[in-house]
């Protein structure tokens, strides 16, 4: 008997399971009318960015929100479905795998770029579209990803500009690099010694180190013995080494001008450094791709969702939405081939537009619109990334949080 | 790493075999000296006297460390033939539990160094007791071992990930301080401190081996372990000792190197092929050895900057241990193994 009984539960499993993935199926291409279009995630719920995560899905649900009061995409309601990155490219791998057997026509993620470059192949192989607004490798820029892999949040490049401006706004004229010899920092670090060259600064010495070397002496002196102004560093958290290290050779921010990039961990930077003394960088200068802090969408983000403890690159993430949703409305289909070709030119009009409901109604018109959201102007380049990008500019205070003193759009035009 | 190159003697140098050994080896440690100031003149003609003098302290600072870590691995090798591959990661233990007691419980840091090398003391022995010893007992052979040394080395490390995060931390004393400034070299007062409690350490390590019945009867194990056992030395005893020495003084090696840079969850295994070069080039089982061939390497890794780029410090350590296993199979200071 009960064995006859367990055997039924097999069967009746099996048959379930048979059904679920029967029921899955039919939505792929997903242009069918009337019952819904679903937008996948792939985002840090969990991991070492996980902070980062749910004030990006919560932009994510706003824009959601937007979309489903302006009508919704093609009369269709918009809805989600979200997988975690976890810092981990299995887990991750996992989660996609999931998205894409639900028939999505875009995920939108990852937040770190290592797991984006982990999944790319398998999402933009499989024909479905990717937009990050978190990714900022140069590595990202070329990928063979036959045009569809987006990103909302600029290249690295345009932020060695913005820093080499500010390096020369404050008087520095002799200017030492150190450089982390991986993907992220050796492309920065290019761009910022480019740049600081073409202000007609001197670049006195560049050091990059190997990621894995405990021991940083020699790397420390050899940039304070060159003798710089300003001294420019392109770390993770590493770096709490390497700021202890110029400060004991008499280079702290009293003695030079300090920088650095959002990769350091700012928030927990000083008391990395030295545990006691919180006022250890102050005046030590960051870039960081614009978070968007005071504006109107952070603003509207935060009235949403009030306990989100930081608003960084949500921006980035709802218009990577908002794009994909308007994208679809002017291809008249869901189906990614034939929307994907519309991101660019929705960038790049001539009839500015600032919200969906907006965009929406002059596409209907039939204008040239071109889509000006959260973050601001994209205009998305060829390779599918902006060609312009606003960077806040942060000073640190004695008590070891910053504060943004400027906010930055390059290229000025 | 071939087994007939390495040496299971626990050499000291001299005193214990007047005769030839000792000569010879007092003659290397002269041709291994001239060289390295031949080298480090050359240095300071090519590229000043006082970049050159840094490197030397900042080189002597990180390879008394290295050798601090190293002679535990050395006096392991050589009495149970274990290569320890989570040596690394005992290091790594006693700085997380000095920064645990200081940054959590609010100790000062110097007594929470004190405490953290007794729990390496604590640990080393119930590694051998609960591990090392059960393994043996059970003749598994060297391979086996040391598929288990890096098993545990992982597990350890990934241990020290999940309790103390990703990130680098500072001891909350000492973090940041003024440095001594010696005739343009700059050393700062705990880079002095670590340089001194190294050689102390050290110095009293060999005072034990040479001196006391216990530190003899260590050496009569390494030398031959059945022989020793039959001289009425237990064995057993000699090797929980050996284990409590050498992961103390990894401990140890760890804290220093804490307090000098940071505390880091990977901290231990990042030096261990320092550690391992050192040791290797001075001669595996030998303590006189792997104090100065830890020495050399990281000396070796600093001065190279003067003329390399920093990227490729540690591939000059390396190439220098190749080199001198191509001319010393047996390491500077090992002794050729007996075969048959």
């Amino acid at each position: 008997m009960t064995k006859h009984t367990r055997q039924f539960t097999i069967v009746a499993l099996a048959g379930a399971l048979a059904l679920s993935g029967c029921a899955v199926d039919p939505q792929t291409g997903g242009d069918t009318e009337g019952d819904g279009v679903t937008f996948g995630w792939l985002l840090p719920q969990t991991g070492p960015i996980a902070s980062l995560g749910a004030p990006q899905i919560a932009a994510l649900e706003l824009a959601k929100k937007d979309i489903n009061d302006a009508g919704g995409i093609l009369n269709q309601q918009l809805d989600l479905s979200g997988g975690d990155e976890a810092g981990d490219p299995a887990v991750a791998g996992q989660a996609v795998d999931r998205l894409l057997a639900e028939g999505v026509p875009v995920i939108i993620g990852a937040g770190s770029s290592s797991i984006s470059l982990s999944v790319i192949d398998k999402i933009t192989g499989s024909g479905t579209m990717q937009c990050s607004g978190m990714n900022t490798t140069p590595e990202l820029t070329d990928y063979p990803d036959d045009g569809r892999y987006f990103r909302t949040v600029p290249s690295d490049v345009l932020q060695g500009a913005v820093l080499a401006q500010r390096i020369a706004d404050d008087g520095g004229k002799n200017v030492a690099i150190i450089s982390r010899s991986d993907s992220y920092a050796t492309g920065i670090a290019d761009s910022t010694e480019q740049a600081i060259t073409d202000l007609g600064l001197n670049v006195t010495t560049r050091v990059d180190y190997a990621p894995d070397s405990s021991n940083l002496d020699t790397e420390v002196r050899e940039v304070v013995a060159s003798g710089p102004d300003a001294i420019v560093m392109f770390s993770f958290d590493e770096g709490a080494k390497i700021l202890q290290g110029f400060l004991q050779a008499g280079a702290g921010p009293n003695d030079v001008k300090l920088y650095g990039t959002d990769a350091l961990p700012i928030a927990s930077l000083a008391e990395a450094v030295d545990p006691q003394n919180p006022a250890v960088l102050e005046g030590m200068t960051f870039t960081q791709a614009s978070s968007g802090e005071g504006s109107s969408f952070s603003d509207r983000l935060l009235e949403e969702s009030s306990d989100l403890k930081t608003t960084a690159f949500t921006p980035y993430f709802y218009d990577c939405a908002i794009l994909s949703a308007l994208a679809m409305e002017k291809a008249g289909s869901t189906a990614p081939d034939d929307f994907i070709k519309e991101m660019i030119p929705l960038t790049n009009g001539s009839e500015e537009c600032n919200s969906f409901a907006d965009c929406k109604e002059k596409i209907a018109a039939g204008d040239d619109v071109q889509y000006v959201g959260a973050a601001g102007p994209l205009l998305l380049s060829e390779a599918g990334e902006p060609t312009t990008g606003l960077y806040d500019v942060l000073v640190m205070k004695n008590d070891g949080t910053t504060e943004t003193v400027d906010t930055v759009r390059e290229p000025q035009s | 790493m071939s087994l007939s190159s390495q040496t299971k003697v626990l050499a000291l140098g001299a005193k214990e075999a007047p005769s030839k050994r000792g000569k010879a080896a007092r003659k290397r440690i002269i041709v291994v000296t001239a060289v390295v100031i031949v080298v480090l003149i050359a240095g300071a003609l090519t590229r000043g006297t006082t970049p050159m003098l840094q490197s030397v302290v900042d080189g002597l600072r990180l390879g008394l460390v290295l050798a601090l870590i190293g002679v535990g691995l050395s006096l392991i090798f050589s009495t149970t033939g274990i290569f320890n591959f989570a040596q690394g990661e005992f290091a790594t233990l006693g700085a997380g539990v000095a920064l645990a007691l200081n940054a959590s419980v609010g100790m000062p840091v110097i007594p929470a160094i004190g405490i953290a090398v007794v729990v390496g003391a604590l640990f080393g022995i119930v590694s051998e007791k609960l591990l090392w010893k059960p393994l043996r007992a059970r003749k598994v052979d060297t391979i086996s071992t040391l598929v288990v040394a890096i098993g545990l080395g992982i597990a350890l490390r990934n241990l020290f990930l999940a309790l103390m995060g990703g990130s680098s931390r500072s001891y909350t004393e000492f973090a940041v301080q003024d440095p001594l400034n010696f005739g343009g070299v700059s050393v700062t007062p705990k880079a002095l401190a670590s340089i001194v409690v190294s050689l102390v350490a050290l110095g009293l390590l060999a005072l034990f081996l040479k001196r006391t019945r216990a530190g003899q009867a260590i050496r009569a194990v390494a030398d031959d372990p059945t022989l020793a056992s039959a001289t009425g030395i237990a064995t057993g005893r000699q090797l929980i000792l050996v284990w409590a020495i050498g992961s103390a003084l990894a401990a140890l090696g760890g804290t220093l190197l804490g307090l000098v840079e940071q505390v880091r969850w990977d901290m231990g295994n990042q030096v261990l092929l320092l550690v391992m070069a050192g040791v290797t080039v001075g001669g595996l089982g030998t303590v006189l050895g792997a104090v100065i061939g830890s020495v050399l390497i990281g000396i070796v890794t600093q001065a190279s900057t003067l003329w390399i780029p920093a990227e490729l410090k540690y591939v000059t350590a390396l190439a220098v241990l190749v080199l001198i296993l191509l001319l010393r199979p047996q390491g500077l200071f090992g002794r050729r193994e007996r075969i048959g």
